[in-house]
C-alpha cells in the first residue's frame, strides 16, 4: 500500500509541474503559439510515462540555452554539446529502432547478435579515449570487455533474473548495455593511466629493474595505481548512491511504476554486477598490457607505445 | 692465469624500431675481469645504448654471456645485480632516500644468490661519510636532493648489492669538484677491494665501463678506451698503464688528507 501511494505521489507531482507549465501557458494564450503549446501539455493520464516527441524537444531546449551560453562566452564546445547531441539522439534512435525489431523476433540469435555488436563498439570506444596506444590494444580491450561483461552479464541473466526465455532482450540488452558502458569506462580510465604513468616514471621504472627487480616488481606500483583510478569512480557512485543520486536504472523503474523496494533490490543488484564487471575488465585489460609492453626478459618495450 | 670474461656481447644490434635508426651495429666487445674501460664517442654515437644493452635493459639481437654462458630469461634479474646500470639522470622512487636504498633487497632476486648481500644499516653509515653526506639524508625524500648528492646515492645505492661489474654511465656530470674525486675514490676503493672468497694475490674480479665527455677522467679512470661511432666500436685504445693510474690514486688520497681538493 505504501509503495503504491508513493508511486502516485511521484506520477501526482509529475502532473502537477505539468499543469503548472499548461496554466503558464493559458495565461498567454491570446498568442496562437501558445494555443499551440497548449495542446501538447494536456494532462497525461495517471501511470503514463510516454513522452510525445515534443516533450523530448523541450528538454533539448535547456541544452540550447547552455550551448548559447557557451558561444557567448567562446568556450568552444558549443560544436561539442551539439554534435554528442544528434550522435546521442541518433544513436539511441537506431536503438529503439533496433530493439523494437528485436522484441518482435523474440529469437536467440539477433540477440546475441546484436550483444556482440555492442561489445565490440564498447571495446573500441574504450581505447578511443586512451592518450597512447600500443599494437594489439584494440584487441585486448575488446578481449577484457567481452571477457568481463559476458561472464557478469550471463550470471545475471541465468542466476538472478532468470527470464523466460533465457535470451528475453527486454532483459538481456538493458542489463548487458548497462554493465558494458561501465566495464568500458573503467577500462578506459585503467589503461589510460597504466600507459601515461609507465612513460612518465620511465627513469623509475628502469631505475628498478637495473637494480634487480622483475618485470612485475618494476610495474607492480603503476599497475596498482591503474587498477586504483580505474574504480574509483563506481566506488564513489557506490558510496552516494541514495544519499546524493538516486541511479539511473532505479528511477527508470520508479517511473514505470515499480514498488520502490523491488527497485532498490535490483538496484544493489545491479551495482553489484557492475562493480564486478569493471574490477573484472580493469584487471584483465591491465594484465594483457602488461604482458604487451614488456617481454620475459624482464625489459619494457618502450618502442611499443605511442600516441595515436 | 687466463684472463676471465666477465662479460661478452657477440653481434649484438639495436635498430630504433620508430626511426628506423641502427643504434647498434653488429657490436662485439668483452669485458674481462679487471677491465676498466672508458666509453668515449660524439652524443649519439652509441654509448648509452651499449651500456643499456650490456645490463641487458632493451630488447636487442645477438648474444650476452655471463661467464662464458648465455643468460637465459629468469636471471636476467640476478645478473642486473651483478652488472649494473647507472643511469646519466638517477632516478629514485617514492619515499625515503632509505627506503630507496632498501628496495632492492626487497627484490625476489635478492634471494637468488646465497651468497647476495643484505640491506646492512652500519655499511650505509659508511658509504655517507665516504662522500660527506650526513646520516639525516636517509630520511629526506630524492625530489628534495640537488643533482649531485643523488648521483652519489645512485652509487652507493648500486654499491650495496656488491656489483661485480659497474656500468657508469656519465655518473659525475652533476657534481663539483670535490665530490667528483670523493665518487671517483669511491670507485678505486671497491674496484681494489678483494673479495673475501679471492686471495689477495688473484686479480680483481670486478670491471667497470665509463662513459665520459671529460678526457681527462677517462684518462684518470680507465686504462683502456674504446671509440663509438654510429653503433660501433671504431677504436680500441691503452689509455694509460696499470701502474701509472696506481701511482696516481695514491697521490691523490694523499692529497686529500691534507685537504686540497686536487683539481
Amino acid at each position: 500500500m505504501l509503495a503504491k501511494s508513493t508511486t502516485a505521489r511521484t506520477n501526482s507531482k509529475w502532473v502537477l509541474q505539468v499543469i503548472d507549465v499548461q496554466t503558464l501557458a493559458s495565461t498567454i494564450s491570446n498568442f496562437t503559439a501558445a494555443n499551440l503549446l497548449g495542446q501538447f501539455l494536456e494532462p497525461r493520464p495517471q501511470g503514463d510515462i510516454s513522452l510525445s516527441w515534443f516533450e523530448v524537444g523541450v528538454a533539448a531546449t535547456l541544452l540550447l540555452i547552455n550551448a548559447i551560453i557557451s558561444l557567448q562566452l567562446g568556450l568552444g564546445i558549443a560544436k561539442r554539446i551539439a554534435t554528442s547531441s544528434v550522435r546521442m539522439t541518433i544513436q539511441l534512435a537506431i536503438l529503439g529502432l533496433v530493439l523494437k525489431q528485436i522484441f518482435e523476433l523474440a529469437q536467440p540469435t539477433p540477440v546475441l547478435g546484436l550483444a556482440a555488436v555492442m561489445t565490440v563498439i564498447a571495446g573500441v570506444s574504450a581505447v578511443k579515449r586512451i592518450d597512447h596506444r600500443y599494437p594489439t590494444i584494440y584487441r585486448n580491450s575488446i578481449f577484457a570487455v567481452w571477457t568481463s561483461a559476458w561472464i557478469v552479464t550471463s550470471i545475471t541473466v541465468l542466476l538472478i533474473v532468470r527470464p523466460q526465455p533465457w535470451y528475453s532482450p527486454q532483459v538481456v540488452i538493458p542489463l548487458l548495455g548497462m554493465v558494458l558502458g561501465n566495464s568500458l569506462t573503467g577500462i578506459s580510465l585503467g589503461l589510460d593511466r597504466f600507459l601515461s604513468e609507465l612513460r612518465n616514471r620511465r627513469g623509475e621504472v628502469e631505475t628498478m629493474l637495473a637494480l634487480g627487480a622483475t618485470r612485475w616488481e618494476s610495474c607492480r606500483g603503476v599497475f596498482i595505481e591503474a587498477t586504483r583510478t580505474a574504480m574509483i569512480p563506481i566506488l564513489n557512485t557506490m558510496s552516494v548512491a541514495g544519499i546524493v543520486s538516486i541511479p539511473g536504472m532505479m528511477t527508470g523503474q520508479l517511473l514505470a511504476g515499480a514498488e520502490p523496494i523491488d527497485a532498490v533490490k535490483y538496484q544493489i543488484m545491479i551495482m553489484f554486477v557492475i562493480a564486478a564487471a569493471i574490477a573484472i575488465g580493469v584487471v584483465l585489460s591491465l594484465l594483457l598490457s602488461y604482458r604487451n609492453v614488456t617481454n620475459s626478459r624482464h625489459q619494457i618495450e618502450w618502442h611499443r607505445i605511442h600516441r595515436p | 692465469m687466463a684472463e676471465i670474461k666477465l662479460i661478452e656481447l657477440r653481434d649484438v644490434s639495436r635498430i630504433d624500431s620508430n626511426s628506423g635508426r641502427q643504434l647498434l651495429n653488429s657490436l662485439s666487445i668483452t669485458v674481462g675481469a679487471g677491465d676498466r674501460i672508458g666509453v668515449v664517442g660524439a652524443s649519439g654515437s652509441g654509448k648509452s645504448t651499449l651500456m643499456r644493452s650490456i645490463a641487458m635493459l632493451d630488447p636487442v639481437s645477438g648474444e650476452v654471456l655471463h661467464r662464458g654462458t648465455l643468460i637465459t630469461d629468469n636471471l636476467i634479474p640476478s645478473y642486473r645485480r651483478k652488472v649494473v646500470y647507472l643511469s646519466q639522470r638517477p632516478c629514485f622512487t617514492g619515499g625515503t632516500i632509505e627506503e630507496n636504498l632498501r628496495l632492492p633487497f626487497q627484490f625476489k632476486s635478492a634471494k637468488g644468490y646465497p651468497a647476495s648481500p643484505s640491506y646492512e644499516p652500519d655499511l650505509v653509515a659508511i658509504e655517507l661519510e665516504a662522500f660527506a653526506l650526513a646520516p639525516e639524508i636517509l630520511n629526506r625524500s630524492p625530489e628534495s636532493l640537488s643533482g649531485g648528492e643523488q648521483q652519489m646515492l645512485a652509487l652507493i645505492r648500486a654499491l650495496l648489492l656488491e656489483p661485480e661489474v659497474l656500468l657508469l654511465d656519465e655518473p659525475t656530470t652533476a657534481l663539483d669538484p670535490a665530490s667528483r674525486e670523493k665518487f671517483e675514490n669511491r670507485i678505486h676503493r671497491w674496484y681494489n677491494a678483494s673479495d673475501n672468497t679471492t686471495n689477495k694475490e688473484t686479480k680483481t674480479e670486478k670491471a667497470y665501463l665509463w662513459t665520459s665527455h671529460d678526457p681527462t677522467q677517462v684518462n684518470r679512470m680507465t686504462q683502456k678506451t674504446v671509440t663509438m661511432n654510429h653503433g660501433q666500436l671504431t677504436r680500441v685504445t691503452e689509455t694509460a698503464s696499470e701502474t701509472k693510474n696506481a701511482r696516481e690514486i695514491d697521490n691523490r688520497e694523499n692529497q686529500q688528507q691534507v685537504g686540497s681538493s686536487g683539481d
